[in-house]
């Protein structure tokens, strides 16, 4: 069985992915996973599909049989993403209503972000607590500490990633959207800052971590 | 509590009006499409936020569900909900004819 791996699709935007997934299709690949490093394909015969990457958390039941309803069958979901395929010819689009589409994406990014920006908190909090309580005086460092912090580097690059994908999602959908009404301009105003915030606040934390990692590493060996 | 969310987009009004009768998913775009005459197309990701999003406004509730599909069916503040819709598009409808109907004159 022939297996294509491409690393450069988490680099996409949700839609962008979407019509790889439909090249893909057409030059015969099926797609097979999902990873928020890139996605693979097993090979299949050519066909015609439409491909719809939505942001949000995994679907439920009922919302995976409203999909298939309209013939939109679930593919995979992957972190914060889930890829529909539909293989009719003309089928009705996943959003038909560009105010109900920027709704929805804001509560998604918004989602997604608030659960990042927790998790990170956490992390910072338990890698400070671990410094200032068991090491006070970084003189007494023990192994431990470096696989702690080269857990927390893993996590946050990981998470860093995430939250690029979201960003750019939430970004694109953004501009794509008709600002109809001053609400949903300032909705969505606000909804951008806090994706940059975010964004940045993770980077912070990751840079952190990175640095306090070589810091422990270079103290230990000292 | 009334809903006071402003203006409803075109999803949330014509969901509404579908509900009249009570339906799940796939059945409500069908209901639309034939109240619309083919105008209005709403696929799932539309719907599936419209039905949720009118769900925590209490404006519809579910009155069956069977693990897969929930039929859901318009409540009394959805029904004040539409009605006050309703009345501002007819005014905006008046507003428009006014000054239509004078430069045509």
């Amino acid at each position: 069985m022939k297996y294509d791996f491409n690393c450069t699709l988490a680099k996409l935007s949700a839609d962008e992915l979407a019509r790889k997934i439909e090249e893909y299709a057409e030059d015969g690949w099926e797609l097979e996973t999902v990873f928020e490093s890139g996605a693979g394909f097993i090979k299949s015969v050519p066909k015609k599909i439409h491909a719809y990457v939505e942001p949000g958390k995994k679907p439920d039941d009922v919302k995976k049989q409203l999909y298939k309803d309209f013939g939109w069958d679930f593919k995979i979901g992957f972190a914060f993403y889930s890829v529909y395929v539909n293989t009719s010819d003309n089928p009705i689009p996943v959003n038909t209503d560009r105010q109900e589409l920027a709704q929805s994406l804001k509560k998604s990014a918004v989602n997604t972000i608030l659960i990042n920006v927790i998790i990170s908190a956490i992390f910072f909090a338990i890698t400070v607590v671990s410094i200032i309580w068991a090491y006070p005086d970084m003189t007494d460092l023990t192994a431990s500490i470096i696989w702690e912090q080269i857990f927390f580097f893993v996590s946050y690059g990981y998470m860093l990633k995430i939250m690029r994908m979201t960003y750019r999602s939430a970004k694109d959908a953004l501009e794509e959207c008709d600002m109809n009404t001053s609400q949903l301009t300032v909705q969505y105003t606000s909804a951008r800052i806090f994706c940059i915030a975010a964004y940045v606040v993770t980077m912070i934390t990751w840079l952190y971590s990175t640095v306090m990692f070589f810091i422990i590493a270079a103290n230990i060996t000292a | 509590m009334p809903y006071n969310a402003g203006p409803m987009t075109e999803a949330m009004y014509y969901v509404l009006l579908a509900l009249m009768h009570p339906g799940h998913g796939y059945q409500l775009m069908q209901t639309i499409e034939d109240i619309s005459q083919g105008r209005v197309k709403m696929g799932p990701g539309t719907l599936y936020g419209v039905l949720t999003r009118l769900q925590k406004e209490k404006l519809i509730v579910i009155v069956s569900d069977d693990g897969r599909r929930k039929t859901y069916s318009v409540t009394d503040e959805g029904k004040n909900a539409l009605n006050a819709e309703y009345d501002r598009i007819r005014a905006m409808i008046c507003d428009g004819e006014k000054i239509i109907t004078e430069q045509s004159k």
